[in-house]
């Protein structure tokens, strides 16, 4: 079994999906992106993730609904709601459908690969 | 060939002059519409090469920015990024148009970055001279590239610039002034807000929200100047004061409320009574049944009806009750049930005789009282 | 210089009509559109300066943004409404609701909502502000992902009366109201609420926005992703048409604040002021233009000082008609609709009390979007006659119709040069291409035949006594391309180009456009 953990990254502005690949390679993950939530949805059917991090506005499937079906079905892999919106609403709603963690952007790019290690930490307990 | 163009044109100077301009008029027509098509052909083609210039660009520095952003550099390192990207962008016809696709890069990294990444982005965009370009813009630019200067100014975080940026706080351009206002906010936080101390110019509704939502960044703070402000002549500053009292809450000047209670504008007082709701200040109580009696206007009384079911006690149960009962305006027995339903007065709600609500009142007891809505 | 027999002096003075009409009124129809298309030219550049920097996330997690109630009256809908209201739900906004009106449907458009959506009834209670048919229930959904949806279901009374309910039943500061089979852009509602944010001096009563044409642009999931041209003529006719009316016309009214006509399709309001000066009207087949005016009146007669607003992005798409019988149906329609409008409240018609709208836009509209095709037929009909007779000079008058065309052509060509510049939404060279070839053909094909159904619809209107909704037709509105968004403002210059204006829906043609 390789010990790299696996991440999706779901978020429709490539450069964040580049500049967030970039970063979290270098730290040693696996990672794997899709640009909005059916395609993610599509790759997280197809493969096993260990974390799944997502934006909340994107086209056809919000971050919101992502998270929502993918508590539905049962997936283990916690996610980290990475996203512009930094109301109390957004934070609410987005604990509300199940999300593990929950970041605004702008984000420190440090900050999400220590969060990231703690939800890899707990979710394999 | 030639001897027919000499017919054509003795053919056109010997018709009369109204023939001439018609003429005239219908070959300039053809002549401008060919040439607008060919125009839009070309713009085609030139956006099609700058967004080809764009891409290549964003491939190439792309990578450059990710190492300065994610790994640690030493300063030799860094100078060599520098110098690298000035590379890629350097070009004598497109130096310019090259320097904005950088721009908007490193601001859209900006943006979405933070902690220690959001550092050296801002090194970056000093040292690659892009913030020399935008204070000369905003020295010498038309309204909207100086709009757009401080704006670029205040997401990269250039301190520095700051005591410029404040002498446009006023100014005379809207959009010059907002932006101007919101980079203060953003650069010198609460201290560069004595700006609206003496502001003349109104701030819309948009420029309220927007100042906010920055001044939310610096939460729990005191902020001194609110008692001016909600003092001041301008009444956009007292009502962006009254904003900012109820969401940063601002607990100190809250005995100014009560004289914000009658204010001449129904805005200000609508404002006020919300605000005196979200801060708790039931000390106010006497003074809102005062202004219910004075005010016409609906949403101030509807205001003051929430008021007293969030603040009030049975006295003000009382009131409601009165209002549920005798009320015409729906939106005020709406509100009366609302506040007795907040209060936690089912008992109210419900006790009613037969035939004392009327019809309205008992549709609407059962609005208010059915959770699903 | 006299060409003709001046015994008759019937032929004369018909003459001497015809030669008004011909160039007196042209020459005056081509200055106005060259200084409408002016000013439009700057105000879009201005609007788009202004949009290089404009972010509308510290409004989009606002807790002070104003509360706006969406109103979205369907009538046998069943086979697009689920879609339809996701992508309603889906707008981005921090503040609204969504008001979903079932006007009496009678197919299962409720049933299909109650399922999806997981509704039950519950006991609201309805402020009849403004007199509706009964409503017979209220909805709200079980799952609370969709608390801010309301469903309405009331007895049939057409597309103004829905509207009405909905905002009896509606709890936001503003309305947004729309036709549910448009495709709204997502920020749409971002973008038609900044006006009202912005605006310091002033009370803006209205905002309205664009639409634009989505016949074969590429839509998934209710959200358009690709624009193309459309393939059929007819669309490609409109789509011309739309870009010279929004493009040029609305926005030029809309920065001289003399907009009469706020698409029902798309649009904004204050809705206390909507409520005080009655709501939609029920006996107007043009109640979105109707409903305009007078609130402009209202607010003027009150002593409101106000201001209607209008965003040039493109922010709402919808299907045109692709066939000519459909099309005929529609403009037909939209005269009647126009018409009656302008005569209810025609004492608009230079009192210089209205300032603007009565000096310039209802004169305006007068002239260029009711009269304007009568004079022209009248023109061919006397032209026709004329070359018969041989009693005027029938070359200069060829050479100056050349004249004509030339200009519509240049006008056409400038309006897609100013969308070039713009917004840029036909990417594609060949597209672009076929609409300018569109544009050589329209003068002679489409423009002659939309003169006609003007004519027809002024016809039916004052002799056929097709004045509105008609009791015994009244029972809902029709399919979405045949409705129809209304559009004028700038067109091209024929001697009296009659953009067509007018209103929306009737009840009495229910047939499926061909899509």
């Amino acid at each position: 079994m390789s010990d790299k953990a696996k991440i999706l990254i779901v978020d429709d502005e490539p450069l964040i999906r580049d500049a967030l690949a970039f970063k979290l390679t270098k730290d040693g993950y696996d990672v794997d992106t899709a640009e909005d939530g059916e395609k993610a949805i599509q790759k997280i059917e197809s493969e096993e993730y260990h974390i799944i991090i997502s934006d909340i506005m994107m086209p056809f499937i919000s971050g919101f609904e992502l998270v929502k079906i993918l508590k539905e079905r049962g997936t283990d892999a916690p996610v980290l709601m990475l996203t512009s919106l930094n109301s109390e609403t957004a934070v609410l709603k987005a604990f509300d459908l199940g999300a593990d963690d929950f970041m605004t952007k702008p984000f420190s790019p440090n900050e999400l690969s220590v969060r990231i290690k703690k939800l890899l930490k707990n979710s394999k307990k | 060939m030639r001897e027919f163009l000499i017919d054509i044109y003795y053919f056109l100077l010997a018709l009369e002059p109204r023939y001439k301009i018609v003429i005239f008029l219908v070959i300039a027509l053809l002549i401008s519409a060919a040439i607008m098509i060919s125009i839009v052909l070309r713009e085609r083609s030139r956006k099609n090469s700058i967004e080809a210039r764009e891409r290549r660009i964003k491939r190439q520095v792309e990578p450059i920015i990710q190492e300065i952003v994610f790994t640690e550099q030493d300063a030799s390192q860094f100078k060599d990024a520098i110098k690298k990207i000035n590379r890629i962008v350097d070009s004598t016809l497109y130096r310019r148009s090259n320097m904005n696709i950088l721009n908007e890069l490193i601001l859209y990294y900006h943006r979405n970055l933070g902690g220690e990444a959001f550092t050296r982005l801002e090194n970056l965009y000093r040292e690659i001279g892009l913030k020399q370009i935008a204070l000369e813009n905003l020295r010498n630019g038309e309204w909207h590239v100086r709009a757009k200067a401080i704006n670029d100014l205040s997401t990269m975080r250039m301190g520095e610039t700051l005591f410029e940026i404040l002498q446009y706080t006023d100014a005379e351009n809207m959009h010059v002034r907002n932006e101007a206002q919101y980079a203060a906010v953003k650069l010198g936080g609460k201290k560069a807000m004595s700006f609206l101390n003496d502001l003349e110019s109104p701030m819309s509704e948009w420029q309220q929200i927007r100042l906010l939502d920055q001044s939310r960044k610096f939460e729990y703070e005191l902020i001194d100047h609110i008692g001016p402000w909600l003092r001041s002549k301008n009444d956009t500053v007292v009502i962006f004061a009254l904003i900012l009292m109820r969401h940063l809450n601002q607990y100190h000047e809250r005995e100014q409320l009560r004289k914000l209670l009658y204010h001449r504008n129904e805005k200000v007082q609508e404002k006020a009574i919300e605000t005196a709701i979200e801060l708790a200040y039931s000390e106010c109580i006497e003074n809102l049944y005062e202004v219910y009696e004075l005010t016409k206007n609906l949403r101030v009384k509807t205001a003051v009806l929430k008021a007293m079911g969030e603040l009030g006690g049975s006295k003000e149960a009382g009131h409601l009750r009165e209002v549920l009962v005798s009320g015409k305006e729906y939106e005020l027995v709406m509100a009366a049930a609302k506040g007795l339903k907040r209060m936690g007065r089912h008992d109210v709600l419900t006790g009613y005789r037969e035939n004392e609500l009327s019809e309205k009142g008992e549709n609407i007891v059962k609005h208010v009282l059915d959770d699903r809505i | 210089m006299i060409e003709y027999d001046t015994q008759n002096s019937l032929v004369d003075i018909l003459i001497y009509i015809f030669y008004f009409i011909t160039y007196g009124y042209t020459v005056f129809v081509m200055i106005s559109y060259l200084i409408l298309g002016v000013i439009s030219v700057v105000q879009a550049r201005k609007y788009l300066r202004r949009n290089t920097y404009t972010d509308y996330l510290n409004i989009l997690q606002s807790p002070e943004a104003p509360s706006v109630s969406i109103l979205a009256p369907a009538y046998n809908e069943e086979a697009t409404i689920i879609e339809n209201i996701r992508s309603l739900l889906s707008v981005r906004y921090p503040n609204y609701e969504v008001i979903v009106v079932n006007d009496g449907s009678r197919d299962r458009s409720l049933t299909k909502l109650i399922e999806e959506y997981q509704l039950e009834p519950v006991n609201f209670a309805v402020n009849y502000k403004i007199e509706t048919k009964k409503v017979k229930n209220v909805y709200k959904s079980k799952d609370p992902a969709y608390n801010n949806l309301v469903v309405v279901d009331k007895e049939n009374g057409g597309k103004s009366d829905a509207l009405n309910a909905a905002l009896n039943v509606s709890t936001g500061d503003y309305t947004l109201n729309i036709d549910v089979d448009c495709i709204l852009e997502e920020d749409c509602l971002l973008k038609l609420m900044k006006p009202f944010l912005e605006e310091t001096d002033k009370n803006m009563i209205a905002t309205g926005g664009v639409v634009r044409i989505a016949n074969n642009c590429r839509i998934e999931k209710g959200r358009i992703v690709e624009v193309n041209v459309p393939n059929k003529l007819l669309a490609q006719f409109q789509t011309l048409e739309y870009l010279r009316s929004f493009l040029l016309g609305r926005v030029a009214w809309g920065s001289l604040d003399g907009l009469l006509l706020i698409s029902g399709a798309l649009g904004v309001f204050q809705k206390q002021l909507v409520i005080q000066c009655g709501g939609y009207d029920n006996e107007t087949i043009g109640e979105d233009m109707e409903l305009t005016v007078r609130m402009r009146r209202y607010a003027r007669e009150k002593g409101i000082d106000y201001v209607v607003g209008f965003v040039p992005d493109p922010l709402c798409w919808t299907e045109v008609p692709e066939s000519w019988s459909v099309l005929r149906r529609q403009r037909n329609r939209w005269t009647r609709g126009a018409v009656e409008t302008l005569l209810s409240h025609k004492r608009l018609f230079l009192n210089p009390f209205y300032g603007k709208i009565g000096m310039v836009s209802y004169p305006y509209w007068l002239l260029f979007e009711w009269l304007a095709p009568l004079i022209e037929a009248f023109g061919i009909v006397l032209l026709v006659l004329f070359s018969l007779l041989g009693v005027i000079n029938i070359s200069f008058l060829y050479l100056f119709i050349a004249l004509i065309y030339g200009y519509t052509v240049a006008f056409t060509i400038a309006t897609l040069y100013i969308e070039e510049i713009t917004f840029f939404q036909y990417k594609k060279r060949r597209q672009l291409l076929r609409l300018v070839i569109a544009g050589l053909i329209e003068p002679l094909m489409f423009h002659p035949f939309v003169v006609y159904c003007a004519v027809t619809g002024n016809w039916d209107y004052f002799f056929e006594g097709k004045k509105a909704w008609g009791s015994m037709k009244r029972v809902g509105f029709s399919r979405p391309t045949d409705r129809g968004k209304r559009i004028t403002g700038g067109g091209k210059g024929k001697k009296n180009k009659p953009n067509p204006a007018a209103p929306l829906p009737s009840n009495n043609v229910r047939t499926r456009p061909a899509t």
